[in-house]
């Protein structure tokens, strides 16, 4: 009984269902921006999504939905069925954003262990270890963020993002302000760490090849107010590598999804 | 906008709070009979036969502040402005001028009343203190220009001047107009310390004879329009460094 | 055995010796009455003859200092923390924080001295007064200043409002803490001094009040030196102190 509500949790538990999600930012007194208009999709349980589109389309904002950060004006967010907010209660969100938001006054290691801390909890030091050797930083663990370079920090931010052993990741352009040559590196590292234990995951991005390679579902949005132009299935094998990056089917799909991201950007 | 307002209201809330406070204080003798109530202080301030007494030591030590806040900002400003144009000298100034800003302004105040005419010795005292403040202030903008437009007018060729005139002196402005507001109550500090020690009349004297003689609502009256004067300075100079931080950083 | 401490010396404190080496000239040449001014050969024999006297003075000084630092830098914190749970509690109490700052807080010294009566508690209160706003308006903003992103973070991860205060506001709190330890460290060494002077209590203060009034300029001038020591001292360790902990807590 037990054991079968368990599997019952487990079972759809992470999946990701945005309804006829509209939301309104306001501006000044009186007057109202509309971010997200009537944004309606899913992400299965256990799949990878990226949402690509135009500079201030509202990418990030639907990433703020499902980590519980904001409201809907109108229409439904739900994880498993249920409010955010109420999965964040529980610890079973990771997130890791463009500004990697570690704690400057602690080390690599004391950041990726932060969430135990955080939540509460006592500190798995050999999870802490494993997800460090996992991420590869393991010879840095001491050092402090202002000791580390750019790609470093975004590793020990995805560490501490998986350290709770999350149903849901939620990645905020995590390899945004990294060059071409490290943003590749750690888009191949994603990719391996992801095949290994797949959780339903949602990642913004502002490169093309970025989220064919990774996501099993690509949503292209237009610009501001962000509605959806296209949804995209990625059925390129896993595990993917290296080989996928060189092949003309990806590059196919990487050119098509360009050019319908440059007709969403055309002001209307 | 309705941020701003919304922090306005909750700061004017607060200010009427502590209003309360300091007349239920004073009303109840929670504090003792040295605490007087607000009501009894302002109608003390209103009063004709003390406002005459109270505005002429206020106008006084204003003068006195005033003059001194003159002279201390452009010396503060010129030693600063040397400074970083001879930058041997630098490093030396920098020193001594935490060093004098380590001598207590009542030793300031002292030191003075044997060198100065009595009248001038706050004067004299209010312009060292804020003499101090512009020099650390000035210092600190005209090295903060931020180092891609130097690096920007090297590149371009610029003179010395053209690099002064163009870059370190608006990146300046600001710290400068930060300086000069901070340095409000501190010329009215000097001024009031420097009538400690020379002077008969002004808001310094009354302060200390009101409290020997406990004069109770006559000290809370000088201390509070001692108060006053600054804070309105404070305010006044508060839209000038407003004003400067739109213009040249941008905020 | 090596010149070059030496000569660093004379290159950071060039204007000192300047000035001190005029001052003796001026006091000489000039046949200065030492009622008037005193030589800083002078001044340096007088605190040579009675140096018990002096290290006794500057400690008692010191000593109440640092205890009005302590307490006001504690009362600070705990306020600016107490009302972190409340933006709307910040907001009114930090207008009228930022006004007492603008007042000349160290003048008006003489309405605290009546209220607590000539005693060493009023010393000890004028220097928990000077450190306590700041302190109070520096800590309530540095509690709003995170890290970009790790607000968000820890609302994701569903942590609790203590846990976020314990690992994220307050340890970003440290460096406004230490400018505000840095700001209050010569401040509350005046306060102190100002306090002591005009109630003749204890400490450099009293030495300077009672020197002055027997118009022993040199003993005047020696407590004068003793104070602008230990206030630079103060400063420079809480200078010290602030950079040693920038490493760990960049601004």
């Amino acid at each position: 009984m037990t054991a079968a509500a368990g599997a019952k949790v487990a079972g759809a538990a992470f999946a990701l269902a945005l309804r006829d999600v509209s939301v309104n930012y306001r501006v000044e007194r009186g007057r109202t921006l509309r971010a997200l208009e009537g944004i309606d999709f899913d992400v299965p349980e256990a799949t990878f999504c990226a949402v690509i589109g135009p500079s201030g389309c509202g990418k990030s904002t639907v990433l703020r939905l499902l980590g519980g950060l904001l409201q809907p004006t109108a229409g439904n967010v739900t994880i498993g069925g249920r409010a955010p907010r109420a999965v964040a209660a529980e610890h079973r969100l990771g997130v890791a954003f463009q500004d990697h938001a570690l704690l400057p006054w602690l080390t690599a290691r004391e950041n990726v262990a932060l969430p135990f801390a955080a939540v509460g909890r006592r500190v798995d030091d050999r999870r802490v270890d494993a997800l460090l050797d996992l991420v590869g930083i393991a010879d840095f663990a001491a050092a402090r963020p202002g000791q580390l370079s750019g790609g470093m920090r975004q590793r020990v931010a995805i560490a501490r993002a998986l350290v709770l052993d999350p149903g849901v990741l939620l990645l905020d352009e995590p390899f945004g302000a990294l060059d071409a040559v490290t943003r590749r590196r750690l888009n191949l590292e994603v990719q391996r760490i992801w095949s290994e234990r797949a959780i339903t995951t949602l990642l913004v991005t502002h490169s093309v090849e970025e989220a064919v390679f990774l996501a099993d579902t690509v949503v292209v949005m237009s610009q501001r107010p962000g509605r959806i132009e296209r949804v995209q299935p990625v059925t390129f094998a896993r595990p993917r590598d290296r080989s996928l990056l060189a092949a003309p089917a990806f590059h196919a799909l990487v050119d098509d999804l360009t050019a319908a991201l440059d007709a969403a950007d055309v002001l209307a | 906008m309705t941020l701003q307002a919304g922090r306005i209201a909750a700061g004017l809330a607060g200010l009427a709070l502590v209003l309360v406070a300091w007349e239920g204080a004073g009303r109840f003798g929670w504090l003792g009979p040295s605490w007087p109530p607000f009501s009894l202080v302002a109608a003390f301030i209103a009063a004709p036969e003390h406002r005459a007494l109270l505005s002429a030591a206020a106008s006084q030590t204003l003068r006195e502040a005033a003059l001194g806040f003159a002279a201390g900002s452009v010396a503060g400003c010129a030693c600063a402005l040397v400074g970083v144009l001879i930058p041997p000298a630098a490093f030396g100034i920098e020193r001594f001028a935490a060093i004098v800003n380590g001598i207590p302004v009542i030793g300031i105040g002292s030191l003075c009343a044997v060198t100065f005419p009595p009248a001038v010795n706050p004067v004299v005292v209010a312009s060292l203190a804020v003499f101090f403040m512009l020099f650390v202030s000035a210092t600190a903008g005209l090295q903060g220009a931020p180092a891609g437009g130097h690096d920007l007018l090297r590149v371009l060729g610029a003179s010395r001047w053209v690099t002064f005139a163009r870059l370190q002196l608006p990146a300046a402005l600001p710290a400068v107009a930060d300086g000069l507001r901070l340095s409000a109550p501190i010329a009215v500090v000097g001024a009031i310390i420097g009538e400690w020690f020379t002077a008969e009349t002004g808001l310094g004297p009354l302060l200390v004879n009101a409290m020997q003689n406990y004069q109770i609502d006559l000290l809370w009256a000088a201390a509070l329009t001692g108060a006053l004067i600054s804070m309105l300075a404070y305010l006044a100079l508060g839209v000038l460094q407003r004003a400067a931080a739109r213009r040249f950083l941008g905020q | 055995m090596n010149a070059r401490p030496w000569r660093g010396f004379v290159a950071g404190y060039w204007p000192v010796l300047l000035i001190l080496a005029g001052w003796q000239i001026w006091i000489v040449a000039g046949h200065v009455a030492r009622i008037v001014a005193p030589s800083p050969l002078a001044v340096g024999r007088e605190i040579a003859a009675h140096p018990a006297l002096y290290a006794a003075a500057g400690g008692a000084t010191l000593a109440v200092a640092a205890a009005g630092l302590i307490i006001g830098t504690a009362l600070g914190c705990a306020l600016a923390v107490l009302t972190w749970f409340s933006p709307l509690v910040t907001g009114m109490l930090t207008l009228p924080a930022v006004l007492i700052q603008s007042t000349p807080l160290v003048a008006l010294m003489p309405v605290v001295a009546r209220l607590l009566g000539y005693d060493e508690r009023t010393v000890i209160a004028s220097a928990v007064l000077i450190t306590f706003f700041p302190t109070f308006t520096l800590i309530a903003s540095g509690l709003r200043a995170l890290p970009p992103g790790t607000a968000d973070l820890f609302d994701v991860l569903g942590a609790r409002k203590l846990a976020a205060l314990r690992l994220l506001v307050l340890p970003s709190a440290v460096p406004s803490l230490l400018v505000a330890l840095r700001i209050s460290s010569a401040n509350c060494i005046l306060a102190a001094l100002v306090a002591e002077y005009l109630m003749g209590t204890s400490g450099l203060g009293r030495l300077f009040a009672t020197s002055e009034s027997r118009f022993d300029t040199a003993a005047a001038w020696a407590a004068c030196l003793v104070a602008t020591t230990v206030s630079v001292a103060a400063y420079a360790a809480s200078r010290r102190l602030e950079r040693a902990a920038r490493g760990r807590f960049p601004a």
